[in-house]
């Protein structure tokens, strides 16, 4: 193993134990409950980022987290199902709403699908509050169950009853949403998808299917969201008509520009640091928005890269590499993988 | 159901048509020059209800004058932002929608933590209403309506019959022949920002006398013009016109007969329009 191996074991390893042991030295049940929090954010802003590859915004992410949610609350308390059964029925809505708002909207390029998507973000509320029945209208669904024990017989058994069990499990899900997100941006798909957002008219030339792509991408990213919905239920216990909100949506977006977009690590960082600064602004929480904005626009600005186009730079610079940037397709790249595809098949 | 019952909503709707036609229309006239989807359009439109209500309750300035003012003042403040932070975004489209999403909560927040989140009510200018057939139409929505009407008018003699409006158009189906042509694009765009701006703020102030004013009246508003936009078709001023006045009936039936359901009309007549004619009815093919 080489010295830049070492230092990313070294770095995972470290990572990994501090996430497992959390629950051991945050005592605090508040304390844990932001960092539970904070997982299901860095879910959801991942999420959004898996879908930004493509180079579309989604306005309303938080209208999915607000459908799996509702979903699967409403399939658990009102219509009595099995929490596990629920949560992936409730991700499955929400991945078939996203499909058919996805080959309305991206048939055509323009505004069209942040238009639409912005709009959404805004009457989920709306919906979810008419509808007494079986979401609870106004007032919501409250003391929702926490999620079935796992139970293997004879060997066995999880229950979720405390809070650092839940957020184990969060942990858990949060994880592998996040390792499959990476690896398919890594992968020929997350090629074709920079490929998309960076020459469109040279990606659909060499073969990929935009609109197909798009659409998956979203599709992928909306499931992502509606499981970050579901996992907020075992955490809050409730769900109302303004859990979600536009403005939430847009936050996303903020934990996606300030983090920076050429790797996974970017929504995970740009989440981690904008909770905690969101944290430690909790007794001027009015003026919340304002810093928001003003940090979106800096970045967006002036930071182009994010936060993790800085830590890259800086890795590379200890590690004593050339400046390659990752997140930068080269369009002879696509053109090569699709060609030497075709041969293949 | 009475005649009554069906004419004062139609003629509400297109009063209130009217000036979301001109809120719809600031937002194309922007995105068509500049490729930019101002998301802070609807806060424009709110400070500018802002800027006339404490134009005329606070300084006593008579309400025409105060109008005249506040548009000015919008189109300043458009000005600036085209500026010092539009510009700098490079036309592409996400990072401006970025910016101009900071901008709303910037702007959404700070009307908040300044004008209170209190809605306030405006004096009229002139009380008492006109009977029509069965109908009483208040004053207020008249003057609204024409108010709406004449800036429109002045609109499109802009557009349609000076050098500038008529550079605005050639940017807008070109940019580049433009450019080729000797149009100044920069200027424009800051001209046209700054018009957009305008009419998103005069909208706001010929609304403040009827509805309240508060810091989260934008939002809604912004939602409503973009489904007028997508309905009339992205790009097209006509379009926007026509969009305008048919979402301002169809809301005013919708709030009298389905009440609070009716506020996801906007979001259904954007997905229809989308399904079934996705260039909207005026919108040229692309």
């Amino acid at each position: 193993m080489n010295k830049r191996n070492w230092y990313i074991v070294t770095l995972y390893v470290l990572l990994s134990v501090i996430l497992v042991s959390v629950p051991f030295w945050v005592q605090n049940l508040y304390h844990l409950g932001v960092i539970i929090l904070i997982l299901v954010n860095t879910l959801l802003a991942v999420s959004l980022w898996f879908i930004t590859l493509t180079g579309q915004v989604s306005l309303g992410h938080a209208a999915f987290a607000a459908i799996g949610a509702y979903m699967s609350a409403a399939l658990v308390s009102t219509f009595g199902l099995s929490s596990w059964l629920s949560l992936f029925l409730a991700i499955a809505i929400g991945g078939i709403i996203a499909a058919i708002i996805g080959l309305i909207t991206l048939r055509i390029t323009g505004i069209y699908f942040i238009v639409v998507t912005l709009a959404l973000g805004g009457i989920i509320k709306i919906v979810f509050g008419m509808l007494d029945y079986p979401f609870g209208g106004l007032t919501g669904l409250i003391n929702l169950p926490p999620p079935d024990p796992i139970v293997i017989p004879n060997l066995l058994t999880v229950t979720f009853l405390s809070k650092p069990s839940i957020y184990y499990l969060i942990l858990v899900f949060v994880f592998l949403y996040i390792v499959v997100m990476h690896r398919l941006s890594r992968s020929s798909i997350g090629l074709y998808y920079r490929g998309i957002s960076q020459a469109d008219t040279l990606a659909e030339h060499v073969g990929v299917n935009i609109m197909a792509n798009k659409v998956q991408a979203f599709v992928i990213g909306c499931i992502g969201a509606s499981l970050a919905g579901v996992l907020y239920t075992y955490v809050t216990n409730s769900i109302m008509p303004s859990s979600f909100t536009l403005i939430q949506s847009t936050y996303y977006l903020v934990f996606v520009a300030v983090g920076g977009s050429i790797s996974v690590g970017g929504p995970i960082l740009g989440t981690v640091i904008l909770s905690i600064l969101s944290e430690i602004l909790r007794p001027v929480r009015e003026f919340e928005p304002i810093v928001y904005g003003v940090i979106l626009i800096v970045a967006v600005l002036f930071l182009r890269g994010g936060l993790i186009g800085l830590v890259q730079e800086l890795w590379y610079k200890i590690l004593g590499l050339s400046d390659k940037r990752a997140g930068v397709v080269s369009l002879k790249d696509l053109i090569f993988r699709n060609v030497t595809r075709k041969k293949r098949s | 159901m009475t005649l009554e019952n069906l004419l004062q909503p139609f003629i509400y709707g297109l009063q209130i048509g009217f000036t979301y036609m001109l809120v719809a229309l600031g937002l194309t006239i922007i995105f068509s020059i500049m490729n930019i989807l101002n998301l802070a359009h609807g806060e424009i439109y709110m400070l500018g209800a802002f800027a006339v209500f404490y134009f005329t309750s606070l300084l006593h300035i008579n309400y025409f004058i105060a109008l005249i003012m506040g548009v000015v003042l919008m189109a300043i403040i458009g000005m600036i932002l085209e500026r010092l932070l539009f510009r700098r975004a490079g036309g592409e489209l996400i990072p401006t929608v970025m910016v101009a999403i900071g901008l709303m909560w910037i702007f959404q927040t700070a009307a908040q933590i300044i004008f209170g989140t209190q809605p306030r009510g405006m004096a009229e200018v002139f009380q008492g209403t006109v009977g029509l057939l069965s109908a009483n139409i208040s004053n207020s929505r008249i003057l609204a309506g024409l108010i709406s009407i004449a800036l429109m008018a002045l609109l499109y003699f802009f557009i349609y019959r000076t050098k500038p409006g008529r550079a605005m158009q050639a940017i807008a189906q070109d940019r580049e022949a433009a450019a080729a042509q000797g149009i100044d694009i920069a200027r424009l765009g800051t001209l046209g920002f700054a018009l957009g701006c305008a009419l998103a703020g005069a909208a706001g102030g010929i609304m403040a006398p009827i509805f309240f004013v508060e810091p989260t009246m934008g939002t809604d508003v912004l939602t409503k013009s973009i489904a007028i936009i997508i309905l009339g078709g992205v790009g097209s001023i006509p379009g926007a016109a026509v969009g305008g006045l048919i979402l301002g009936i169809v809301e005013s039936y919708g709030s009298t007969f389905l009440g609070y359901s009716a506020t996801t009309l906007p979001f259904l007549i954007m997905i229809l329009i989308l399904i079934f004619k996705r260039t909207g009815i005026m919108g040229r093919r692309t």
